[in-house]
Parts: structure tokens; C-alpha cells; sequence
């Protein structure tokens, strides 16, 4: 299973410091919770455009991703034309939906989309290892760190797992309706992949107490700010400024 | 179940965030080195459930197997389920970043809390009560993720009621399959494996009893009423809270047919409000804001002004030849009823919303279902 659907690429943003990508990204989402105006939002949303146009990143596939993701959001925006109370316009068919909800509506849009772009733009064009390293110099508990590289690892095993298993009830002639014995199915088939994930990890923790596990990860690479580091750093300041100073004004 | 990005205001991203510090924190410090490879491999289980399409009918849902692995980690579910979801955040954007805090919350607290209580239970039990236990915690660890998902959407703010209502709604049927699926999970591991569920020896942390209990309040305590009544050409009314508690100093607004704003006012400490009542105006709609997600509204009939005394003297008699006619005692009646009649459509109203007594029925509806279908099951074998 590949999820780093990103990851592959060679361009300015895939060779930036996953240290400054990681930063970014937090600090860009944590900004435009407090963003309200249509216009700022607007502006956001077109610097992730940019930014994924610059990271050369596959467009039918970012086109899809963002589609499954907007799917909840879409859900929601649909209701608050209606739900919120104020000044609204005259339609033939439907009730009449509010100004002011529709502003709300397509406020909450432009932001999520604009958050979700810009992570895409930062975090997925990094290998999730390069950003558990980062994470490592962010000063996050060790153990939370370890936990994440090791599930990283294990989500792949069992994820095969999985689809053997899955495979091996199609082979046979399974499929899913809504019975019991479907549902019995997957549940033997889950039980199956926990007892395994359990006896597998008592023999990962006892073949790495064997050859010396200390409980941290001794780094062999080491991450080096570069120029382009530093000039990306301050284009996305300059950005945020711009970004704030219009919403204030 | 997860709430996306761009939706939720600072506040309460931050007390998700704090929380989720504080879960994080603690199963950390529970989780010894030993314990890293099983938990993350609890996370990836966590994570491939949810990749699981399980049919439903014409729709099919997902698992989130919360129960499940609150009952096997206890307190490290916590830390588990966000490193899921920071994965699930970066490798497919479900969730996001600034929502991790509150996402996490509301998937690892029911989970954990439920898990932290079953624990010890679950061990002393006969074989069969161990998977109703197991199944019963798993549908209502989904049950209260959405439920809590629901009153955070709810409490964000006007417009979000109609999602949170639909959200809560599609969280009944998934715990049903949850619970069940559970069971029958704990079923396979009990044949082949059943030390796990002795592995898990769990303090009873009885300080998040109290816990459970108040989360279903905020839904409670945001019915807020509004009542109001024509009289002397003036709207007179009044705001109350589902307690019988005045609102004070709340918002009033008073619009148009068309949804435009003709004035607004506040209300005194009595709780009461006072309009002029506005010229030519056939109907006026009221909305009664008390802070967030607080708001009631009423639309009021203003009646053909012209058409009718101003005043009605409640005391003069009927006997007076004035009032002989029928059609006048009507009007009386209509007038003196309509007060009534608010209330009745008030309560109306507020018997839509999701209140202390939905939750309950519905946690009544999962255990009994569930409680059914796990006992017929279990004598079949």
C-alpha cells in the first residue's frame, strides 16, 4: 500500500527543510482559524493553489483528494444558507435562503479548502519518516515519537495482512451484504489480524531488546537549513503579514 | 465522526487541544517501553478498521473500533488514536491539523472512559458475558463520539443544529454494527488468544464517572424559550430558559416577513422585552439570542390592527351590547388564548431539538438491540 500519494517529486517545495514544512503547515492552519473575511480567505486559498501549481503536484489526483475530503463540508455548507436568520433573497422553488448564510457558507469552504491544499503542499510532499524526524527535533516526547515511526511501520504490514486475509474470503466465494454473516466475517477476519498484531509485536519488542534497544533511534542523517530554506521561510511571513493586514483593515 | 478543518472557532479547537494534551500526557507516562510496538500496532489496527467498508444496508459505514481498543490499552488509547489520526490527517487530510485536539477527544474519551470501567468487569465474567460487555462498550463508545461531535457542532453556533441532528442520527446505526462486530471480534480472540483480555489489569478511575454524565447536559441546557403576545399595540414578551431561568439581557431581534431586521431590543432582568408594534407589518418573526448556540424563535401574528380595538377591557362585561356579537366573543378568545397558543408552539418547537431524553432513548435503544441480538447469537452456538 502506498499512501504517500506526494511524497515522489523534485521540486523546490519537495526539497525544502521538513522541519520548516511541518512548522508551515501548523502555523498556516492555526492562522486562518481566526481569518472571517471572504476576500483574505479567497487570497489563502489561491496561495495553496499556487504554492501545489509550484510543487508541480499531479492535478487529478490532488482534484480527487480534495473531493473526498470536501464531501462533509459540502454536507454542512449546504444546510447554513438556511439556518442562519437574517436578511434573505427571493427564490421560485425553494425557501428563501439568507444572505448572510451564504456568506457563511462559502467563508467556511474557502477555509477548509484552503487549509487542507496547504497541508497537501507541505506536509504530503515529505515522506512521513522525514516528518517523524522533524518531529524529533520539534522536542515532542520521545515515546510519542517512537510510537509514531512503529506504527508507521506496522500500517503497511497490516494493511497487507488485511487484503491477503480479504483476499483469501473472496477466493472463496464471500461477499458483503448486510448479514451477520458478513459482519461475523470481518470480525474473524480483524480478530485474526489483532492476535497477529499482538504476537508480532512481542516478537519485534524482544528481537530489538536483543541487539540493544535503548528506547531512541540513533539519527544516522541530520537535517541543514539552506538558503532556499530561509527565502521560503520569509516569503510565507511576508504572505501571513499580507494576509493579516487585510483582514485587519 | 471527524469534524474537518475551517469549521470550528478557537475556543473550542483550543479546549479539544488542551484535553488531548492532558489524554496524550497520561498514556504516555502509563506506557512503558515494553508497551511501544503493541500500541503501535493497536494504532495501525485503529487505522485499518477505519479503511473497512462494511455494508449497511444500501449505504455502508466504517469502523472506529474506539471500544475495542480503549478495553485492550486503557489510558494509551489516547496517545494511539492521535498518532491515527495525525497519520490519517498527513496521508489522506481526514480531520487536519487544528482539529486534532478535538477529533482525538471526541474518538479516544468515550472509548477509553468505557474501556477503564469494563476492564475490570470484564475479566471476572462468564465467556459470554464478556462479548455483550465488549459489544455494549463499543456501541456506546461510538454512540457518545457521536454524540459529543453532535453537541460540539451544535455549540459552534446558529446554522449547525440540522447537521449535528443528522450526524447524531448516522452514529446509531454504525454503533449497532460496531457493537456487534466487536463482540464477535472478542469472540475470535477468546478462542485463540484469551490472555489479552487479562493482560489489560486496569485501574477504575471512578473521577470519569461523573464525567459521562455531563456530557449530554450542553444539548440539555440550550433550550432556551421565547414567548411573546400583542397587547396596546405593543409586542410584549418574554425569554426563559428550559429551567424556568429569565434571560437577562439577552438579544432580541425583531424581523420582517422578508427576513428584514426591524429592531432590536434587550431583555430587562425579568427577563421581559418590549416592542412598538411596527406599522403594516401582517407577521414578525422573533429571535431570541442568548450567547452561543442559545437562540429561540417565534413568529407572531399581529392581526388586522384596524380592524380591532385597540384594547379589550378584560373586565368590562360581555353583556355589554358591543360585545354581544359572536364574532366578538371570538376575538376575545383569539386574543386571550394567543398566549397560550405561543406556549404551545414553543414547547412544540424545543420537543424537536436533541434533548437529555433523545440521548437517553437512544443509549436505551443500543443496549436493548444490542443486548437482543448478542443473546440470540450466543444461544445458537
Amino acid at each position: 500500500m502506498t499512501c504517500e500519494f506526494f511524497a515522489e517529486g523534485d521540486s523546490f517545495v519537495h526539497r525544502l527543510d521538513p522541519r520548516l514544512k511541518l512548522a508551515g503547515a501548523v502555523a498556516f492552519s492555526l492562522f486562518l482559524v481566526f481569518i472571517q473575511q471572504i476576500v483574505t480567505l479567497l487570497l489563502a486559498l489561491s496561495g495553496s493553489i499556487a504554492l501545489a501549481a509550484f510543487a508541480r503536484l499531479d492535478t487529478q489526483l490532488l482534484l480527487k483528494r480534495l473531493s473526498i475530503i470536501n464531501f462533509f463540508i459540502i454536507f454542512v455548507c449546504l444546510f447554513l444558507p438556511w439556518t442562519i436568520p437574517g436578511p434573505s433573497i427571493a427564490l421560485p422553488v425553494l425557501p428563501d435562503p439568507s444572505i448572510n448564510g451564504m456568506k457563511a457558507a462559502l467563508a467556511l469552504f474557502l477555509k477548509s479548502n484552503a487549509m487542507v491544499l496547504f497541508n497537501i503542499d507541505l506536509l504530503s510532499t515529505s515522506s512521513v519518516f522525514a516528518l517523524n524526524h522533524a518531529m524529533a527535533h520539534m522536542k515532542l516526547p520521545t515515546k510519542l515519537i517512537n510510537l509514531f515511526f512503529f506504527s508507521w511501520r506496522y500500517l503497511h504490514v497490516l494493511e497487507e495482512e488485511f487484503h491477503n486475509m480479504r483476499r483469501a474470503a473472496f477466493a472463496r466465494g464471500f461477499e458483503p451484504t448486510t448479514s451477520f454473516f458478513t459482519y461475523k466475517t470481518y470480525a474473524n477476519i480483524l480478530g485474526g489480524l489483532f492476535v497477529r498484531s499482538m504476537d508480532r509485536g512481542e516478537r519485534v519488542y524482544r528481537a530489538m531488546v536483543c541487539r540493544g534497544f535503548n528506547g531512541t533511534f540513533p539519527l544516522l542523517s541530520h537535517f541543514h537549513l539552506h538558503s532556499r530554506d530561509l527565502l521560503a521561510a520569509a516569503i510565507f511571513l511576508v504572505f501571513l503579514a499580507f494576509l493579516a493586514g487585510m483582514e485587519l483593515v | 465522526m471527524h469534524i474537518s478543518e475551517g469549521i470550528l472557532n478557537p475556543s473550542i479547537l483550543l479546549t479539544g487541544a488542551v484535553i488531548t494534551a492532558a489524554g496524550v500526557g497520561v498514556g504516555l507516562k502509563k506506557m512503558s517501553e515494553r508497551d511501544i510496538p503493541i500500541t503501535a500496532l493497536m494504532t495501525a489496527f485503529f487505522f485499518v478498521g477505519s479503511l473497512i467498508h462494511i455494508p449497511i444496508g444500501p449505504a455502508s459505514g466504517h469502523l472506529v473500533l474506539n471500544g475495542l481498543l480503549g478495553l485492550v490499552l486503557g489510558w494509551k488509547a489516547w496517545p494511539a488514536i492521535f498518532v491515527a489520526l495525525v497519520l490519517q490527517a498527513v496521508l489522506f487530510q481526514f480531520g487536519g491539523l487544528t482539529t486534532l485536539g478535538v477529533n482525538t477527544a471526541i474518538i479516544a474519551a468515550p472509548g477509553v472512559a468505557l474501556g477503564l470501567l469494563a476492564a475490570p468487569v470484564i475479566r471476572r465474567v462468564g465467556k459470554r458475558m464478556k462479548l455483550i460487555i465488549a459489544g455494549v462498550v463499543a456501541a456506546l463508545s461510538v454512540f457518545f463520539s457521536g454524540l459529543l461531535a453532535a453537541i460540539i457542532l451544535y455549540i459552534t453556533g446558529e446554522g449547525f443544529e440540522a447537521p449535528a441532528r443528522l450526524l447524531l442520527l448516522s452514529h446509531i446505526p454504525i454503533a449497532l454494527i460496531e457493537g456487534v462486530i466487536t463482540a464477535f471480534i472478542c469472540g475470535f480472540i477468546l478462542k485463540v488468544k484469551p490472555e489479552v483480555f487479562l493482560r489489560t489489569a486496569m485501574l477504575l478511575p471512578l473521577f470519569l464517572i461523573p464525567l459521562l454524565g455531563i456530557t449530554p447536559n450542553p444539548a440539555y441546557a440550550h433550550r432556551v424559550n421565547i414567548f411573546a403576545w400583542v397587547e396596546d399595540g405593543h409586542i410584549h414578551g418574554e425569554g426563559y430558559f428550559a429551567s424556568g431561568k429569565k434571560c437577562i439581557g439577552c438579544k432580541v431581534a425583531m424581523y420582517g416577513l422578508r427576513g428584514e431586521k426591524i429592531e432590536e431590543a434587550v431583555t430587562d432582568p425579568k427577563g421581559l422585552f418590549l416592542f412598538k408594534c411596527p406599522d403594516g407589518a401582517d407577521k414578525v418573526k422573533l429571535v431570541l439570542s442568548a450567547g452561543a448556540g442559545h437562540r429561540a424563535e417565534t413568529v407572531l401574528d399581529m392581526g388586522n390592527k384596524s380592524a380591532r380595538p385597540d384594547s379589550i377591557p378584560a373586565s368590562s362585561t360581555i353583556t355589554n351590547s358591543k360585545y354581544r356579537k359572536g364574532c366578538d366573543i371570538e376575538q376575545l378568545l383569539d386574543r386571550k388564548l394567543e398566549p397560550l397558543l405561543q406556549e404551545v408552539r414553543a414547547l412544540r418547537k424545543s420537543q424537536q431539538e436533541i434533548t437529555f431524553q433523545d440521548v437517553v432513548s437512544g443509549l436505551g435503544y443500543i443496549f436493548g438491540l444490542m443486548g437482543l441480538a448478542l443473546y440470540g447469537f450466543s444461544k445458537k452456538k
